[in-house]
């Protein structure tokens, strides 16, 4: 079933409610965050929302739909990061240093997207304390989520990297299929199947 | 179970059912009530809407049951028959296995606003006076006919379990839905 055309008005309207739960931003500064994010993307399963190579400076919030964030190589493709519903997702390098992106963003289903450019997030942060500091809050998230993977990935024993997501992200595991977490977790699906039995 | 500790057993959870729908679900705003994890997962609002009209059948009929007192006060353990247990079991919470909700029951496709929320309280309200009255009553006594089969009588005992176990079962889905209601980066 094809996403509604007029989902952007709507995932402006979800953007707002869910940054309408973030205790100091203030009501104001949230409605006129929100009205910046006036690019819209649809993607169909496979499509690339971020290709190797491409500089991408916008910053895409889901408003449903599921992708993956991989590292292609010549003999697979590695998958680093998943972006679902409510997800804030870019390829990081290439929004915040305008490098051309190493990482692939593919849409593992239909998905629907709304995104702000890098230059309006960057003045809307300068001329916004609140939003500065929520963007900080985010930042550290996200970074000390970067730094538990890099730990998973230095398990030796797949088990214990499986055991490490399964208590970070319990919910992961309903929602992006089997062989990508499997890649995440740089084990082979086999195994995967294996150790969730 | 002694039918004084089961009876109390269901009003503690009842309470918290309603705490948990005030402290978590009432203060939400209601795109975010009406949020759809995946466009077959239900909102909140569903959640509670399903609950709603699980109540509007079954409330009325156990406040029926309770109100004719037992024949004589007995300390008799709480008694299940086969279908009781069956049910009690399946809308356990901890039980994972997914079931397709009946299509009366299914409120997919409504839409929904705050009177779900008022309607859920109201109902606990009922239900909480309801257990009150059940201390009088004998929860053996066959005296609920099943909703979808209404030939077949449940227990009161195991009627007032099954309700307050399957509401817990779609609270639990709804405050695993609130938890998804946050931005993060993924990068």
């Amino acid at each position: 079933m094809p996403p509604p055309s007029d989902f952007a008005a709507p995932a402006r309207a979800l953007l707002t409610s869910l940054l309408g739960q973030v205790p100091y931003l203030p009501a104001a500064d949230v409605a006129d965050f929100a009205a910046l994010w006036t690019k819209e993307v649809v993607l169909r399963r496979g499509d690339f929302l971020v290709a190797p190579g491409q500089t991408e400076q916008y910053l895409y919030f889901i408003h449903h739909g599921l992708l993956r964030i991989y590292y292609p190589t010549a003999s697979e493709e590695i998958c680093v990061g998943f972006g679902h519903a409510n997800t804030l997702i870019c390829s990081f390098p290439s929004f915040a240093a305008g490098l051309p992106s190493e990482y692939a963003i593919q849409a593992l289903r239909q998905c629907a997207l709304i995104a702000i450019s890098r230059s309006q997030f960057q003045a809307f942060l300068d001329h916004s304390p609140a939003f500065a500091r929520f963007w900080r809050f985010e930042l550290e998230k996200a970074l000390v989520g970067r730094m538990e993977h890099e730990i998973d990935l230095l398990m030796p024993e797949p088990a214990h990297r499986l055991a490490r997501l399964r208590k970070r992200s319990p919910h992961i595991f309903q929602v992006v299929p089997k062989k990508y977490l499997a890649s995440y977790l740089r084990m082979s699906a086999e195994t995967l199947s294996r150790l969730r039995l | 179970m002694k039918p004084t500790a089961f009876l109390t057993a269901l009003q503690t959870a009842t309470r918290q059912l309603v705490t948990t729908a005030q402290a978590e679900f009432e203060p939400l705003d209601l795109t975010l009530l009406n949020h759809k994890p995946a466009p077959s997962s239900w909102s909140i609002l569903e959640c509670l809407e399903h609950l709603n009209r699980y109540s509007r059948y079954y409330n009325p009929l156990l406040a029926k049951a309770v109100a004719q007192p037992a024949a004589a006060l007995s300390d008799k353990e709480v008694g299940y028959s086969w279908m009781g247990r069956k049910s009690v079991d399946m809308m356990q919470p901890s039980n994972t296995k997914k079931h397709t909700t009946l299509k009366h029951m299914n409120p997919q496709g409504s839409r929904l606003g705050r009177e779900v929320l008022s309607e859920f309280l109201a109902h606990q309200s009922q239900l909480l006076e309801v257990l009150q009255q059940a201390a009088a009553a004998d929860l053996n006594r066959k005296a609920v006919p099943v909703e979808f089969f209404k030939l077949l009588k449940l227990r009161l005992g195991e009627a007032l379990e099954f309700v307050v176990v399957h509401q817990q079962r779609h609270v639990q889905q709804a405050q695993r839905v609130k938890a998804g209601l946050q931005v993060q980066l993924a990068c």
